[in-house]
Parts: structure tokens; sequence; C-alpha cells
């Protein structure tokens, strides 16, 4: 029988479709009747999606940046000497 | 894939533009990255300068083998472990490092000693919304941050930049099977610290 220490270990992975259909059928009716997994379940999908957001471009952003990007791209410029315009 | 292509010849070209859009998506990742591999913020913060120099050096010769973002990683991750190699350092992850669930939530038969309860506000939580003081963003970039490094490392290259999963176990060394129980523990790990705070 499936507790919910089995469910919560396989939860992420049922969102990932991992389990075999046997497994994944057994998860889902655990997950029909108890209403504590059942929170848990939809706290762990709200997770996976603000983890996905925590990338967006310039949540990390700072003044220092620009300075960063100004001086790699002289870098690279006066790295390669010149050959980066080579074609054009 | 048009705007790829745009972004990488422009990337070739030198274009500040496109340089800084590479650079604002992946930079924080690639320190995360780094640091998780290296172990050291400052080691992990020159590699990633130098793995820049690199990319604007070479994207003009990117051969498509994979996306911009798995180009870049490749770059990053091999920089860090010759970096970690020169240093003397191990480079391989532990995949069985501890965290993920927490087992002090269930009894002996393993049913929630305390039910989960319902996060306040939950149906309608953005990244934005501020809880206990900091934005959601905050507390979950903190929550990973805190992360062992092998699962940092993972839920960074597979559960946020969406790398192939066969890219990033060539990056970190790791079988699939190892690599996806370090992303679900890194999950599981985050829902906690999430919980702990709403």
């Amino acid at each position: 029988m499936l507790n919910c220490r089995d469910f919560a270990e396989q939860a992420d992975a049922l969102i990932d479709e991992e389990l075999g259909p046997w497994q994944a059928m057994r998860l889902r009716l655990h997950l029909s009747a108890c209403k504590g997994c059942a929170r848990f379940f939809e706290q762990l999908r709200l997770t996976r999606r603000l983890s996905e957001a925590a990338t967006a471009p310039g949540t990390d952003g700072d003044d220092g940046e620009t300075a960063r990007i100004d001086a790699l791209l002289a870098a690279a410029r006066g790295g390669v000497g010149g050959g980066a315009g080579g074609d054009g | 894939m048009t705007d790829e292509t745009e972004l990488i010849a422009a990337l070739a070209a030198g274009d500040r533009t496109a340089f800084e859009t590479v650079y604002r998506r992946h930079n924080a990742a690639m320190l995360r990255v780094a640091t998780a591999i290296l172990r050291n913020p400052a080691s992990a913060e020159e590699v990633v300068q130098d793995s820049w120099l690199s990319v604007l050096r070479n994207a003009a010769g990117f051969e498509r083998r994979s996306s911009l973002a798995g180009w870049i990683f490749a770059i990053l991750t091999n920089a860090a472990k010759s970096r970690a190699r020169r240093d003397g350092r191990m480079v391989a992850f532990d995949p069985t490092e501890e965290g993920g669930l927490d087992q002090a939530a269930f009894d002996a038969r393993g049913r929630w000693r305390k039910m989960p309860q319902a996060w306040n506000g939950q149906d309608e939580i953005t990244p934005e919304r501020v809880v206990d003081g900091r934005r959601m963003l905050d507390h979950v970039t903190a929550a990973i941050n805190d992360l062992p490094p092998a699962q940092r490392a993972v839920l960074v290259l597979r559960g946020q930049m969406q790398l192939e999963a066969a890219e990033v176990c060539a990056m970190l060394g790791l079988s699939e099977g190892n690599m996806r129980v370090l992303l679900h523990r890194a999950r599981l790990a985050l829902r906690t610290r999430l919980d702990a705070v709403m």
C-alpha cells in the first residue's frame, strides 16, 4: 500500500512523466484520496514554476553589469587581433 | 530558431545589444553552476568571465550542434572542470548527497505527521509577490543557492535552463538516473524551504 511518504518521494517524477503506467496510476489514486498529498502536489508544481521564473533576465541585474559587459566586449575585440572584423 | 540564428550572428559580429541579451539571460546561472563545481565564488567569477570571452571569440564558429545555451554551458563547465583540476580539487559530483524530502514530516507508517497546510493565497502566488519581507523570487533564489552543489548544478542546467538531459549528464559526469534523482531532490528541498515562509 502506497503511503504519503512514497507519494511525496515520487511526486516530482510523476510530474515529469518518468514513472511506468502502473506506478503512475497508484500515485494518482493516492492523490485523489489524500488531501495532504493533494496540497503537497500543488505546492510542488508551484515551486517548479517559481524556480523556472527565477532565471528571468534581469532578476540578478545590477549597475556593475553594464561595465562588465563593455569590458568583456573590449577584451574580446582586443584578443582576436582584429580578426572579428576580417570578413566585414 | 530564427531569433537564435540572428542572435548568434549578431554575437559573432560583436554586437553589444546581442551580447547584453545573452549575458543577462545566462550570467547568474553560469555563476551558480561554476560555484557548484569549484566551491569557490572568486574562482567561479574568473571562470565565468573567461567563458564569456570564449563565447565572444568563438561565436562565429558555433556549429549549432546544440542550442546556444547548451554551447555556452558546455564552455563554462569545461572551463570550470579544468580550473578545478588545476587547483587540485575533485570535480566529481556526489549523486547520493543529502537533502530532498523532509523525512521528519512523516510518521513510522509513512503518513504525514502534520498535514501540509495550504499556502497563504496559494492560487495567486506570483514571482513578484512579497512574503515575509521578500519577493517570492528572492526566496527561491536564496533557497537555490543553499542547495548542495550537485542538486544546485542540476537544477540550474536542467530545471531552469532546460538543457537536454544528455547534455547535462555529460557536463556533470552523472548518469541519467542520478541526474533525475538530484533534480527531484532539489525541487523537494525548495518546496520545503518555501513551505517554511508561507
